[in-house]
């Protein structure tokens, strides 16, 4: 038996007025990967973004337990640091910061020792050549002047290179060509192989094709309504998610 | 020791007074000495000395005999390294960039004192043949004193006068430049950067006068204010009737990392000629609350965050920077160093 | 000497506009304290204003004229000084009425009886009966719409204006404040109690006073928590006199939650002198809507200014000055943030041709109170000629970190392309430059009542190609 890695315990969570999530609970053990699907405005950016602390999204009750500890009361970098990353729908431009130093200075921070420039771009090459990407990306301003596909894998290339312990991927296939979907998926299952944990929120199922899939769960108003296998996938994919919402 | 008030930064449109944005006024001890720099150069370039020429700014350096430069062959490389000590000191330059000529001066200041720094007061005024190019990288480390310099332009056609200046440390600094596009074709590029850390002061007044046809010019700054700094900033594109297809642009861009900031700006666009475009922006706040966010998603602490954001806003202006040591000395400052 | 200020919590310097001491007096004490005395006297004036006027005169005395701005060398105080005089004050004449504003009255086809009264030759009868209706229908509201002179002789409004009256706008301000207050006269009181929405848009237009009158014109307008006013002041025809000053006062106090749209359009004749302050107070939650369209005068200095003074109040203006021969117009613009999570919107436009000079000119302040504030200002400067000159000369004074500041300015010429697209349409080069100016001046004519919309338009057409047919 594999050990929990996330239980997320009956959260209700706020933006601004408006209740998002009512009462979502959620396990997922170590190793596994998990797909989070629904309908648009049922909430699965909102756990995306609540699992990672951001002040926008207020959580008024419930707890979230990581790697064993109680997390609910913990900023975002503290939970980074324990090893969640989040990959963003839409990721910010950050003029002046390089991708290639600010990832640096992200794994320095996590593991409080300099990294020498020419071991830290040694590292860097395989993932690049694995996601298709230019050595010259790591040069340029933090997803500034990105296009879509280059900010997703920007964000692959992040996780490659920070490996933490749960990967949460929101919506990572949207605005993806084909080729573009292939290289991410590449990087995901390179993520799993690493020994990864993986929640994967998404409203399509493109990327889901070249990944094994141990749970998936249906998210609608609030709450997991239905949680079963990868067939589950198949069937959404056949009749939508009506059949799941009451 | 006398003390004096200088006035400087002298804003060529004066508006509403109560803004305090007309001028500065510079309190300082009177130059001592003239400031021995560190000058670096290939023979020939520094062709001697003679007595301060210029129209203003008397009062600094009426006393004190400025050196003649003169950039004729190409690449040319001229760096004064100014320590300053806790005497006030002077110096200026008359730098001439000869036709089809290219030439880089790279000025630093930095201190012989660990604290207590006096006043330095400097001045380069220079003259840009055709199709020449002038650079002028100024670096300011400074533990505490006060700072003055000025720049002055004269663009024949064709040629550019392009100023980077790093501003990273000075209790009090006054910094200005004053060019004038006169010949066809010339442009005028200046990035300003700073850092100011507590209680400091920073004083900027760049103004820029289209005469020639088709003159560019770009007057940028951006940069940090923590608790209790100060700055004004103060930006005059002027296009003058007969400057037909002329372009001017200000920009700035101000990180507000504290309260007790006092943060003023007068980006100033006076206008004669029909035939021009000009126009401003300026985005002054505090870290954006999605950045930071998206920063600590993966793992950086906030110090950490504002502190690469800071050095963020430097480094547009250090990219602009070949020489090296120079480089290695905002690196080193920053925390940024490759190694 | 400091005014007393309304609001005590906000630091006097706020309000305190006074010059620099190396600024030099011009003007000499040809307006006597006797002079005052008889104002007084005629207005029938309650002790309290009679002393106000000759303190308020003192400080003229005292005060120096500005150093930045427009020249104001060529403004005749003596023949100023005539007209000021209550028992000598002369009468315009037709006759002497310039010929070329004859000719824009009949370009702009505004009827005999509004022409004398706009050239200050006789008081305006048609419209006099407009107001009255005006006035009833609104007063059932328990809206007070009158002239501070009547106003004043009512005990519950002689203390109300009392309490506001050059409070926001304190004649230690500047020169001309200070004139003001010694020899104001005419001008509009407005009192909309709590709660009360006016429908009708308010228009001093409709109430001028007699002639002469509306040179020295104060404008004090109280709408209470929870209120809605519009008030449209001015009107495009051109107002001349023959005394060349106007130095107006507008007073604003929105309460809390209340909005105020105050819309103006000022067409001074071209010998003016403009030296107009508008001031708003504004409480929590409130509003201050500010549509200005500045045209005519030689010379103006007009900056509204926004005191946002309660927690999420707002400001909103939008303003578009032309500037056509023979004019320098300085007009712009301030802001006061001095509350938390208050807001402000600038947005302006100026047009200048035929040597005329335009001058943007604005400042937005937020002082340490007003965390979370927001600021957002956006000029835009057409030259439609090398012989004219158009200047932007914006300030900030930023001082906390929680605060947004977006800036931004544009000064340019109207594309040939458009020039080109339109005339291959059949129109002129002038006809298609003067619609190419009205789209560039849309910002405020969306803003405005659509009768002042088309007005404005015509003014602009006039200005463009000499006729609006």
């Amino acid at each position: 038996m594999s050990k929990v890695l996330l239980e997320v315990k009956d959260i209700f969570v706020n933006v601004e007025e408006k209740e998002i999530l009512k009462g979502l609970s959620l396990s997922i053990n170590e190793g596994e990967t998990h797909v989070i699907m629904g309908p648009n405005g049922a909430g699965k950016s909102t756990l995306g973004h609540t699992l990672m602390a951001n002040p926008k999204y207020n959580l008024r009750s419930g707890s979230i337990i990581f790697d064993g500890n109680d997390i609910t009361k913990e900023p975002t970098d503290k939970r980074a640091k324990a090893g969640i990353m989040l990959t963003f729908q839409d990721p910010i431009p950050v003029p002046g910061i390089t991708l290639g130093s600010f990832v640096r200075s992200a794994i320095e921070q996590r593991t409080g020792k300099r990294i020498r420039i020419w071991d830290f771009k040694k590292s860097m090459k395989s993932t690049l050549e694995l996601l298709n990407m230019d050595e010259s990306y790591t040069e340029r301003d933090l997803n500034v002047g990105f296009s879509g596909g280059e900010k997703k894998k920007a964000e692959i290339f992040q996780l490659l290179m920070l490996s933490p312990k749960l990967a949460i991927l929101d919506e990572t296939d949207s605005g993806l060509d084909v080729d573009a979907v292939k290289t991410v998926g590449a990087g995901i299952r390179a993520f799993r192989e690493q020994g990864g944990t993986l929640l994967i929120i998404t409203h399509s199922t493109r990327l889901l094709d070249s990944l094994e899939v141990d749970k998936t769960h249906i998210l609608a108003d609030g709450r997991i309504v239905t949680t079963g296998d990868r067939s589950l996938v198949d069937e959404v994919n056949t009749n939508g998610f009506e059949s799941f919402i009451s | 020791m006398s003390t004096m008030e200088i006035k400087v930064n002298t804003l060529s449109s004066p508006t509403m007074s109560r803004l305090k944005l007309n001028n500065a006024i510079m309190t300082v001890s009177a130059p001592e000495s003239i400031e021995k720099p560190k000058l670096t150069a290939a023979d020939g370039i520094i062709t001697g000395t003679r007595a301060y020429s210029g129209e203003d700014d008397k009062e600094i350096f009426g006393s004190i005999k400025e050196h003649v430069v003169s950039f004729s062959k190409d690449s040319n490389l001229l760096v004064a390294e100014y320590k300053i000590s806790s005497d006030s000191t002077a110096d200026a330059m008359l730098i001439d960039v000869a036709d089809n000529t290219s030439a880089t001066v790279v000025v630093n200041y930095t201190s012989s004192v660990r604290k207590g720094c006096g006043f330095g007061g400097f001045k380069f005024r220079t003259k840009l043949g055709k199709n020449s190019s002038l650079h002028i990288v100024q670096l300011s480390i400074l533990p505490d004193g006060t700072l003055y310099t000025n720049i002055q332009g004269d663009c024949g056609d064709d040629s550019m006068l392009k100023l980077t200046t790093v501003c990273l440390g000075a209790s009090k600094a006054y910094i200005g430049a004053d060019c004038r596009l006169s010949g066809k074709n010339s442009s005028f590029d200046s990035e300003t950067a700073y850092i100011l850390g507590e209680g400091e002061l920073l004083d900027m007044n760049y103004n820029c006068d289209h005469i020639g046809k088709r003159t560019h010019s770009l007057i940028k700054a951006s940069g940090v204010m923590k608790a209790e700094s100060m700055k004004n900033s103060r930006q005059t594109i002027n296009f003058i009737k007969g400057c037909a297809g002329s372009i001017g642009a200000e920009s700035e861009d101000v990180l507000l990392l504290d309260d007790d900031i006092v943060n003023k700006s007068l980006p100033v666009i006076l206008c004669t000629e029909e035939d021009v475009e000009g126009e401003h922006g300026a985005s002054i706040g505090q870290p954006d609350e999605e950045i930071v966010y998206y920063l600590m998603s993966r793992g950086l602490d906030e110090q950490r965050i504002l502190d690469m954001l800071s050095a963020a806003k430097i480094q547009s202006a250090a990219s602009r920077i070949s020489h090296k040591p120079t480089l290695e000395l905002i690196e080193n400052y920053l925390g940024i160093s490759e190694e | 000497m400091k005014e007393k200020t309304f609001v005590d919590d906000i630091d006097e310097s706020i309000y305190d506009f006074r010059y620099d001491e190396d600024e030099n007096d011009m003007l000499d004490r040809g307006i006597t304290p006797a002079i005052i005395n008889e104002i007084a006297d005629e207005k029938h004036d309650p002790d309290w204003m009679r002393a106000f006027r000759l303190h308020s005169l003192e400080l003229y005395y005292k005060q120096k004229m500005p150093v930045w701005g427009p020249s104001i060398e060529g403004l005749d105080m003596d023949q100023i000084v005539t007209y000021i005089r209550p028992k000598a004050r002369m009468r315009n004449d037709w006759g002497d009425v310039p010929d070329d504003i004859k000719n824009t009255f009949e370009k702009l086809g505004i009827p005999q009886a509004e022409r004398e009264s706009l050239a200050g030759v006789g008081a305006q009868y048609d419209s006099e009966i407009v107001y009255h209706n005006l006035k009833e229908s609104v007063a059932k509201q328990g809206v007070i719409y009158t002239d501070l002179e009547t106003a004043m002789q009512d005990e519950f409004y002689n203390k109300m204006i009392q309490e506001h009256f050059m409070k926001l706008v304190p004649p230690t301000d500047h020169k001309f404040a200070a004139l003001h207050g010694a020899v104001w006269s005419g001008g509009s009181f407005v009192y909309v109690p709590k709660g009360v929405h006016v429908d009708i848009p308010l228009q001093s237009y409709f109430r001028l006073n007699a002639e002469g009158a509306g040179q020295f014109e104060h404008t004090l307008i109280i709408v209470e928590d929870d209120a809605y006013l519009h008030f449209i002041e001015g009107c495009s025809a051109p107002k001349y006199y023959a005394a060349s000053l106007h130095a107006g006062c507008v007073e604003l106090f929105v309460g809390k939650r209340a909005t105020l749209r105050y819309s103006t359009i000022e067409n001074w004749s071209k010998n003016m002198y403009n030296l107009n302050t508008k001031r708003a107070l504004v409480d929590e939650g409130g509003k201050i809507e500010w549509v200005s369209g500045s045209f005519g005068s030689h010379v103006s200095y007009l900056y509204p200014t926004s005191v946002l003074n309660g927690e999420g109040a707002r400001s909103e203006f939008t303003g578009i000055t032309f500037s056509g021969a023979g004019q320098d117009l300085d007009t712009g613009a301030k802001v006061i943030h001095n509350a938390p999570s208050t807001s402000s919107y600038m947005n302006t436009r100026s047009i200048s041709k035929g040597g005329g000079g335009n001058t943007f000119r604005s400042e937005v302040r937020v002082t340490p109170k007003a965390k979370g504030s927001k600021s957002s200002v956006s000029c835009a400067s057409l030259m439609l000629d090398s012989e004219s000159r158009s200047d932007t000369i914006p300030a900030m004074d930023i001082r906390t970190k929680d605060a947004d500041i977006g800036h931004e300015a544009k000064i340019g010429r109207i594309s040939d392309d458009a020039v080109f697209y339109l005339m291959s349409r059949g129109l002129s080069e002038e006809e298609a430059k003067a619609l190419i100016v009205s789209g560039f001046a849309d910002n405020v004519s969306k803003e405005l009542p659509m009768e002042y919309a088309i007005e404005m338009n015509n003014l602009i057409r006039l200005e463009m190609t000499g006729s609006i047919g």
